[in-house]
């Protein structure tokens, strides 16, 4: 080991330097803290030895200003001392002093000290390779997960902006990447279809199996039992639901969703859905100014052998809005209440912004609602879709 | 994860001691509950009064607790209030577990049950 030995005693110095020397370790000298801490900047020593009493800077401060360095490698701090008593000890302890050599210096003492100035820094050595090794791994999980979410993002739809809606949503994942998702497509002129979906739990396996069901339910053409037209269109979400319930218990042990699936008939105004555990839709009706809770429920996917589901019917006029989202936003405090976003709280947010665009609500959210701080560290996923008819 | 279980006349209760249960704790939840089952345990009363919020994993869990007893014994879950019992009708599960509001009606209706 490169140790370096500081002490103002001239007879000292060469004693301790002839043992260490024996013992196969290179040694400097130094005659106080002043010129000990000059060599302990320039050189690399794994352990000091150092008299307590001494002009210019005791072996306290320069331990305290070593401690206070952070070098990149741990030194090790043998404190030679004349002085008992408790105090002094624990002093010493607090500067940062590892281990006490007693004066006049023993050779087989010495030897034994350094014995275990050897374990501890070989211990230090390891802990800080596996520090390392643990950084880099974390550095590229990270990188990795970050470049999933925003493949995660890009896949989901655009905002539309036609002749018939306008769409607008918010997502932001749990960890990273999210199990929600969601997306709408028009299988002909005459209908949107849309669902969004909640994956239980959160993280990588909820998120592949949110992207495999994001990408795939729209093709699979089986879970809506035909050809879509106007009279099978009525019940559709019903048999999409009791399909898909089929699909993930068969396929699937350890997760199940909860989802809002329908189908807007764009010639007759009219949108039919199925409500499968997912929170409250709401509906806004613009011709009465006026913001209603659905109260609708329904059975989980793939949680219950042959559950039910039941097709819901809405009537809309240009200008109302159908909201849905996931229950993750329950789980967040307001930024303008700080209280949960959740039952009647959500609802009253909701309504104070229930006549804007949905761009701008979705902007009012993100900007007024939402607590940066809370974002970087949700519990679970938020995902809210908005719909305009016109 | 905090169980805490007593005996008496045949029936286990099972008390939640844990204000939420999440992803976090859910799935040694379903590890304990399956075990009690195991132990022939078949006339069981959970009490989550203390659960002040549930997510979508723990109800996953419940429901698997539930598969697990099948048909050998009977599960009642007794105490959700608020936001629980929001989540429980929201997704019908009201339908699929047997729901007591307090600790005196499971058990009486565990008693009705017997005779």
């Amino acid at each position: 080991m490169n140790i370096l030995v500081v002490d103002d005693s001239t007879e000292i110095r060469l004693i301790i330097k002839h043992y260490l020397t024996k013992f196969d370790h290179n040694v400097d000298l130094a005659v106080d803290g002043g010129e000990a801490w000059e060599k302990i900047t320039k050189n690399e020593y794994q352990v000091i030895i150092s008299d307590w009493k001494m002009p210019i800077m005791n072996g306290l401060e320069l331990c305290k200003k070593v401690r206070k360095a952070k070098f990149k490698n741990y030194i090790y701090f043998i404190l030679l001392t004349g002085m008992s008593g408790k105090q002094n000890i624990l002093d010493s302890i607090k500067a940062g002093v590892d281990d006490f050599a007693s004066k006049p210096i023993d050779s087989d003492e010495l030897k034994i000290r350094l014995m275990s100035a050897q374990r501890v820094l070989n211990l230090e050595d390891i802990l800080e390779k596996k520090n390392i090794a643990l950084a880099k791994i974390n550095d590229q999980l990270s990188t990795d997960l970050r470049n999933a979410t925003n493949t995660q993002i890009s896949l989901l739809p655009s905002n539309l902006n036609t002749n018939k809606f306008n769409t607008a949503w918010y997502y932001k994942p749990a960890v990273f990447v999210g199990g929600d998702t969601f997306n709408y497509f028009s299988p002909s002129p005459e209908f949107l279809v849309f669902y969004k979906i909640d994956i239980s739990g959160h993280g990588i396996s909820a998120a592949m199996l949110s992207m495999s069901l994001q990408s795939t339910l729209g093709l699979k053409r089986a879970l809506y039992g035909g050809p879509i037209t106007r009279e099978s269109s009525y019940d559709l979400p019903r048999v999409f639901a009791e399909n898909l319930n089929k699909m993930i218990l068969e396929n699937t042990a350890d997760h199940y969703l909860t989802m809002i699936f329908g189908i807007v008939d764009i010639k007759l105004n009219q949108m039919h859905y199925v409500q499968a555990g997912h929170p409250h839709p709401m509906s806004y009706n613009k011709e009465k100014d006026q913001l209603t809770e659905i109260d609708v429920d329904g059975f989980p996917i793939g949680l219950i052998e042959n559950a039910e589901y039941e097709t819901k019917h809405i009537d809309y006029s240009p200008g109302d809005k159908f909201i849905v989202y996931s229950d993750g936003i329950n789980e967040v405090d307001s930024a303008l209440t700080n209280k949960k976003l959740e039952s009647n709280t959500l609802y009253e947010h909701f309504n104070a912004i229930r006549d804007l665009s949905p761009t701008k609500m979705i902007d009012k959210i993100e900007n007024t609602w939402l607590i940066k701080d809370q974002l970087e560290n949700l519990p679970d996923d938020i995902s809210i879709l908005i719909f305009e008819f016109k | 994860m905090q169980l805490s279980i007593t005996e008496n006349e045949n029936i286990t209760v099972v008390t939640v001691n844990e204000s939420r249960l999440d992803a976090s704790i859910a799935p040694e939840f379903k590890k304990q509950m399956e075990e009690i089952i195991n132990n022939d345990k078949d006339k069981i009363i959970l009490d989550i009064t203390e659960i002040g919020f549930m997510d979508s994993s723990s109800l996953g869990a419940l429901v698997g607790v539930l598969k697990a007893m099948g048909n050998n014994g009977k599960l009642i879950v007794c105490g959700a209030s608020g936001v629980v019992l929001e989540l429980f009708k929201l997704t019908r599960m009201d339908r699929i577990f047997t729901l007591s509001e307090d600790m005196a009606s499971a058990k009486q209706a565990f008693i009705a049950d017997a005779k």
